[in-house]
């Protein structure tokens, strides 16, 4: 037995009432659609991309920079200025060595003046056992050599790495080992009185020694490794240099870019009124995209861990062919008309008037519109060193502090018009200013020397605003795809 | 320099070279076209041809009949001719007699067959003055002309035309003379001839016309703001019936011919003067109705202009 289908009351009595109803479009409805479409303009790359493109930029660089506890040894830049926070950083570990000698050499005497005492040496045994080192020295060197042996000994167990609370202080007191170190070998050279006083103030910064473990020491002993960097100076290596460059406690080193940069511009027309499709059309019929290119200078400051930021001037010319052809133009001018000779021999007057006409006729001309734009840019980056290359990434705003055009159009109303910027009767189509502008990177540099790197730059830019004014029925806007080619010269 | 330094210093100029088409800014006029004329109209018109067919001498003391060469006969009385005051000359008078066939003639005479929003089609249009040793003479009596027509159309009216400034030409409806169908003997061909007969009492341009129904239709003739009728004439010079029809002055360059019918096929002539014995001409035939009409007035000698008119 089949099922009879369900009957619904409600929904049939709604049916019949409103199957012949019907409503009439709402006034301006059209026009309203027009205007939503209207003001739905097109922009391929939004401020929300931008930002999102930063903020990737920033993370990556913060994960390689920090996530990983990366080291100078590590970093990407070969530059002296470099090179030489390289050779300071390298100093703790020096200092560390010379520390064990001095230790072994010198510092055997103190070690065991205060074997039976506390376990770390006063400012009193140091100066004692400094004086006995000279001494020593001084008299013979292999009774020094049997006082070292007898002191290594004594340095494997006791200390022989300094614990200082600051990276300074440290530093200090490797310094301070090291000329232990002179003098223990000069005695011969200089007053007892002078190691003292020396010794002295290296003694005023020696605060804590920590123990290496017996079996760290025995490797190191027997040259088949080095001691372990404490972890407080793997701490101290990331935060400062010992040298005069420790003012730039972030800053790596500087250097400039000078690139000449072939682009392909994107452009793209839209109308702002429906009526102005054509117009814009007739625009992109008669003109076409030729070539276009950049050159700048930037500044460059290179961080630690890698990020970068770059400043500097930049100009771009983006040229246009323009192509018209009209087979019923007109041109106005004033020509000079004889209207009457006369012969009076040997005079011949002749009585000039002049007119002013219009020619009509055909037409062509092939020009090139150039629009140009001066920038500032203002750019973030991040450099992985790759030996010999330098990838990095960069993005940033292209603040423009000019432009200027030349050339000509057609205006809405077909006439050829003038758009070149210097001109009075110019067409009021552009703005003098278009803001700023979005560009995004990614360098190789090649090393052809320590300082000079070639440089090879794909970039993408995008203007944020159309060039044209407001009134102008027709919003130009551009993208630039280009590859930067230049030259980095490191400071 | 090695190949590796070599290639990208040569790679970046390569991309450097688009497909570069050399700049051209070229112009090859066709017309040239004055923007503000300073010459007077009138100029072109003495320049063309007004002598009459035929000029007779005859005694006005005895009444006579002309015959010109189209036929037409002008039966003229005795002591037709008076002097301005009315006393009758005496002695021999000079007659000259020009039958006006052409669009050349109409035109040469300054001449529009246009009423208002009317035209006229011609059957028979002359010019004709008497003058005794150069003093002008005047009808007393009326005179009686035939002129045989084939093909005779309708009631034809006899008006009378005179060119006067500023209105132009006009045409003012003979009070005297009815023109109608007859039949005389011609006194060359002496056989019986068919025509028209009209009276007239006036000298000077006359014409024996139909006139047409107004109609809506107009051509517009649009040049230059300076273009006015002082420095610029422009005539439908319509072919099918032998009309000139001259354009009205509207004002700021823009000309027009009201109340034409539709079909009618023929010539827009617009001269201009730009400046003095500098004459500009353009023309173009139409079948009406037709579209608004921008002329380019291009230079051209008048003999030029005179032999296209005589062409028609």
């Amino acid at each position: 037995m089949m099922s009879e289908p369900k009957k619904y009351q409600m929904d049939d009595l709604l049916r019949q009432r409103v199957k012949d109803a019907s409503a009439p479009v709402p006034h301006g409805m059209w026009e309203k659609i027009l205007d939503a479409r209207r003001n739905q303009r097109y922009y391929p790359v939004s401020w929300i991309g931008f930002s999102a493109m930063v903020l990737v930029t920033a993370a990556f660089a913060g994960w390689v920079t920090f996530g990983e506890n990366r080291t100078h040894a590590d970093l990407p830049l070969e530059k002296p200025g470099v090179e030489q926070t390289h050779e300071s950083l390298e100093r703790p570990t020096a200092s560390l060595r010379t520390a064990e000698k001095d230790l072994q050499n010198g510092f055997s005497a103190a070690s065991e003046a205060d074997r039976g005492g506390a376990e770390t040496p006063t400012r009193d045994v140091r100066q004692k056992a400094a004086g006995q080192i000279s001494r020593t020295n001084r008299a013979s060197g292999e009774s020094g050599q049997i006082e070292n042996k007898a002191g290594k000994e004594v340095a494997r167990q006791e200390d022989i790495r300094p614990s200082s609370a600051t990276g300074d202080r440290g530093i200090t007191v490797s310094e301070a080992l090291m000329s232990g170190q002179e003098s223990a070998f000069s005695s011969s050279l200089q007053d007892e009185n002078q190691v003292l006083a020396r010794s002295k103030d290296f003694t005023g910064e020696w605060t804590v020694l920590e123990r290496a473990k017996p079996s760290e020491v025995v490797a190191h002993s027997q040259g088949q490794a080095d001691l372990p960097v404490p972890p407080f100076m793997a701490a101290q290596q990331r935060r400062s240099s010992p040298s005069c460059y420790s003012f730039h406690t972030f800053l790596r080193g500087l250097s400039v870019d000078g690139y000449l940069a072939p682009e392909y511009a994107i452009r793209q027309l839209v109308y702002k009124e429906p009526g102005m499709g054509e117009y814009a059309a007739m625009r992109d019929e008669t003109e076409s995209y030729s070539f276009a290119f950049s050159a700048g200078f930037r500044a460059n400051a290179h961080f630690k861990g890698g990020l970068a930021l770059r400043t500097g001037v930049v100009y771009t010319d983006i040229v246009e062919k323009f192509r018209y052809a009209d087979p019923d133009a007109e041109v106005r001018r004033i020509i000079t008309v004889n209207i009457d000779t006369i012969y009076n021999p040997p005079d011949v007057i002749i009585n000039v008037d002049t007119l002013s006409i219009v020619e009509y006729g055909a037409y062509d001309k092939v020009g090139y519109n150039r629009y140009r734009f001066y920038d500032v840019p203002l750019l973030l980056g991040y450099e992985l060193d790759r030996g010999r290359w330098i990838v990095h990434i960069n993005t940033g705003l292209m603040l423009n502090i000019g432009t200027s055009r030349r050339g000509q159009i057609l205006d809405p109303q077909s006439n050829l018009v003038s758009i070149h910027s210097g001109e009075n009767s110019s067409y009021p189509a552009f703005r003098s200013k278009v803001g700023s502008s979005l560009l995004m990177s990614l360098g190789f540099n090649y090393a052809v020397r320590p300082k000079l790197h070639l440089l090879l730059e794909p970039q993408f830019r995008v203007w944020m605003k159309p060039l044209n004014l407001e009134d102008y029925p027709v919003d130009q806007k551009y993208m630039n795809i280009g590859l930067a080619m230049g030259v980095r010269q490191y400071f | 320099m090695t190949l590796k330094q070599l290639l990208f210093p040569v790679s970046a100029l390569l991309l450097f070279l688009p497909a570069c088409e050399k700049e051209r800014d070229e112009f090859t006029p066709v017309d040239s076209v004055p923007l503000y004329p300073r010459g007077q109209i009138g100029n072109f018109f003495l320049g063309m041809d007004q002598a009459p067919d035929t000029v007779f001498t005859v005694n006005n003391q005895s009444g006579f009949k002309l015959r010109s060469h189209t036929g037409v006969l002008v039966e003229i009385e005795p002591e037709t001719f008076g002097i301005p005051g009315g006393a009758p000359a005496e002695g021999t008078i000079h007659i000259a007699w020009k039958e006006i066939r052409t669009l050349y003639d109409q035109v040469s005479r300054r001449m529009s067959l246009r009423l208002d929003n009317q035209w006229m089609r011609p059957y028979l249009l002359f010019e004709w003055s008497a003058h005794q040793e150069g003093t002008p003479l005047e009808l007393r009596k009326p005179v009686v002309i035939k002129w045989p027509e084939n093909q005779p159309a309708g009631a034809l009216q006899l008006w009378h035309g005179q060119w006067s400034e500023p209105s132009g030409f006009t045409w003012n409806l003979s009070s005297t003379g009815g023109v109608s169908l007859s039949t005389w003997v011609d006194p060359v061909q002496g056989s019986g001839t068919n025509g028209y007969l009209v009276s007239t009492d006036q000298t000077g341009i006359s014409g024996a016309v139909l006139v047409e129904d107004a109609r809506t239709d107009s051509l517009q003739a649009t040049f230059f703001p300076a273009y006015s009728k002082t420095n610029t004439a422009v005539y439908f010079l319509d072919t099918d019936h032998g009309s000139a029809l001259a354009f009205r002055d509207n004002g700021a360059g823009l000309f027009i011919l009201p109340g034409l019918p539709a079909g009618r096929n023929g010539r827009v002539v617009c001269v201009t003067e730009a400046i003095r014995y500098r004459f500009y001409s353009s023309w173009k035939d139409i079948t009406t109705p037709s579209p608004g009409w921008e002329p380019r007035p291009t230079e051209r000698q008048l003999p030029v202009v005179y032999e296209m008119l005589r062409g028609l």
